[in-house]
């Protein structure tokens, strides 16, 4: 008897798992259609092989051109200045904040204006490239706000200075997130204990503080860096000024339906951003084994 | 503080030029006006009614494949579930405008539907449902108390509506706020699969930002910023009643 049930419980156990595997499938399905399948068409478009079928079949002719364009360079050299200048300005001025605020007496009181400062500091993230551009023509534009207190910011916005400064406003709440989450799971006790030991608030930064958190800020400092580089939102409203990478992908379309080369750029492009997300977190893993062991 | 200021100074300085008769002369230049706001209105509505359903269709699609996706992969630890979570999360790393032109080099006929665009911002949405529901769906007071249900006698339809569900609330509205605010304002994604006939709220700025007046641009950019406000209030507080019913 208990035989026969426990074997009908594992039929019925079978089919629902089924089940699940075909709701999986069929949920699956559209995602990575729009997805996965179009990324792989895009590095066969760049190889000639994809929509754009190159005479002779598989060809590397537009890295070539890619790789040796003058414009491409200009744009690369730009566009990992930008980023990875921008996050590190983001990474300064974040610090600070996040340790001020899981320090332990701060704890635990969460009033009206922690509230007010969380959602004005997490806001940017909801508003698109384009209008952080934009904030940049009305304060430093060329007849920007700041432009008429002092006539030197007149045009800055079309400068490198205005472009970093405007990836450092949407970067912000990138680096700021995830900081403030590692920031939370510290043990507070752990800073207080060395402080009552004698330590300087130097030194339980350095030996404690900053150790811990490590791994987090590295990951975060890496992802950051990759959205800030494929960003194409600000530098499009900004697309006067300092010339971007994104804008190159972009250009190869819309002046001209250059498909295969707009693919390439858009390979290597990815290519970069995915090489920062998997070196930040290699490298953050490393950091997390180095401190465990130090 | 400083870090305060330097957020709210452009988001005030665009208030500014957006009631300012002649920006150009200063802040409130000739005097204050609304008539901007109104002349950027008649023109924008039409792209926030569309920017509105886009951004509801999404929502609703990805709520019902996210949800699928993310209690397969809590419930399951095969090597199979753990791909599926990596491969749904292409479009974080993989950016925008690179998407972008992938999406419109492989289906150019469905761009003039809209229903690339749709799909669009679904792929690139479903990474933060399932970050949200993914942990709550692997919990394991959920599965007893689920389990509980079953053995009482519960069809599995039963426990879903009544105790899988409820568990989900916060995470569910949570994910639907942050989905819709992020296909409000997608603008990169968006860029090449985006119908060129309708465009969206985004699209509608863009244009203003490169052909209009300072102070017409800045009206409308006020209008999208007074739409994505409540958005953004609705999901601060579900972060903080989630954190509130986290012992």
């Amino acid at each position: 008897m208990s035989r026969i049930s426990a074997s009908g419980q594992r039929g019925a156990q079978s089919s629902g798992a089924l089940a699940g595997h075909v709701a999986l499938l069929v949920s699956l399905a559209p995602i990575l259609i729009f997805s996965v399948y179009p990324v792989g068409v895009l590095v066969a478009n760049s190889v000639g092989l994809g929509a754009v079928r190159s005479d002779d079949g598989f060809t590397l002719k537009h890295y070539e051109q890619a790789i040796t364009s003058g414009s491409v360079h200009v744009a690369l050299g730009n566009s990992a200045m930008i980023s990875l200048g921008s996050v590190a300005i983001c990474l300064a001025v974040v610090l600070p904040i996040v340790l001020r605020r899981a320090r332990p007496r701060r704890r635990g009181r969460e009033g009206v204006v922690a509230v007010v400062e969380h959602a004005i500091l997490t806001a940017p993230i909801a508003l698109p490239g384009i209008i952080i551009g934009f904030f940049a023509i009305v304060l430093v534009g060329r007849t920007g706000l700041l432009a008429l207190v002092w006539n030197g910011f007149s045009g800055v916005a079309y400068l490198f200075g205005g472009m970093l400064i405007a990836y450092v406003y949407f970067s912000l709440p990138r680096v700021l997130g995830p900081l403030r989450a590692a920031a939370a799971s510290l043990d507070p006790a752990l800073a207080e204990c060395a402080g009552t030991l004698g330590a300087s608030r130097l030194r339980v930064f350095a030996t404690i503080t900053l150790p811990i958190l490590l791994p987090a800020i590295i990951e975060a400092c890496a992802t950051a860096t990759a959205v800030a580089l494929g960003g194409y939102g600000t530098v499009a409203t900004l697309s006067a000024g300092v010339r971007l990478l994104p804008l190159n992908v972009v250009n190869e379309l819309t002046t001209g339906y250059r498909l295969a080369d707009s693919s390439t750029l858009a390979v290597l492009l990815a290519a970069i951003a995915v090489l920062s997300i998997v070196s930040g977190r290699v490298l953050s893993r490393f950091s997390r084994w180095a401190v465990s062991r130090a | 503080m400083l870090v305060g200021l330097f957020v709210v100074m452009p988001i005030a300085g665009t208030a500014l030029a957006a009631t300012s008769v002649d920006f150009s002369q200063g802040p409130w230049g000739r005097g204050v006006t609304l008539d901007w706001l109104g002349y950027a209105w008649a023109p924008l509505a039409p792209a926030v009614a569309r920017s509105l359903g886009v951004a509801t269709l999404v929502v609703g699609i990805n709520l019902l494949l996210g949800g699928v996706i993310a209690w397969r992969i809590a419930r399951s630890r095969s090597l199979v579930s753990r791909a599926v979570g990596y491969l749904v999360n292409v479009p974080l790393a993989v950016p925008g405008i690179a998407l972008s032109v992938a999406l419109v080099g492989t289906f150019p006929a469905l761009r003039p539907s809209g229903l690339l665009l749709v799909m669009a911002h679904v792929v690139l949405t479903l990474p933060f449902t399932l970050a949200a529901l993914v942990p709550v769906l692997a919990d394991e007071s959920l599965r007893a108390a689920e389990e509980v249900a079953a053995s009482l006698g519960a069809g599995s339809a039963l426990v879903i509506r009544t105790i899988t569900v409820p568990a989900c609330g916060l995470a569910i509205a949570q994910s639907a706020a942050m989905v819709f605010a992020l296909s409000f304002g997608e603008f990169n994604i968006s860029f090449f699969v985006n119908p060129p006939a309708t465009p969206t709220v985004p699209f509608a700025l863009f244009d203003a930002y490169s052909t209009g007046r300072l102070e017409l641009a800045s009206a409308q950019t006020v209008i999208f910023i007074a739409f994505i406000v409540p958005v953004l209030l609705a999901i601060v507080s579900i972060q903080r009643r989630t954190r509130r019913t986290d012992p």
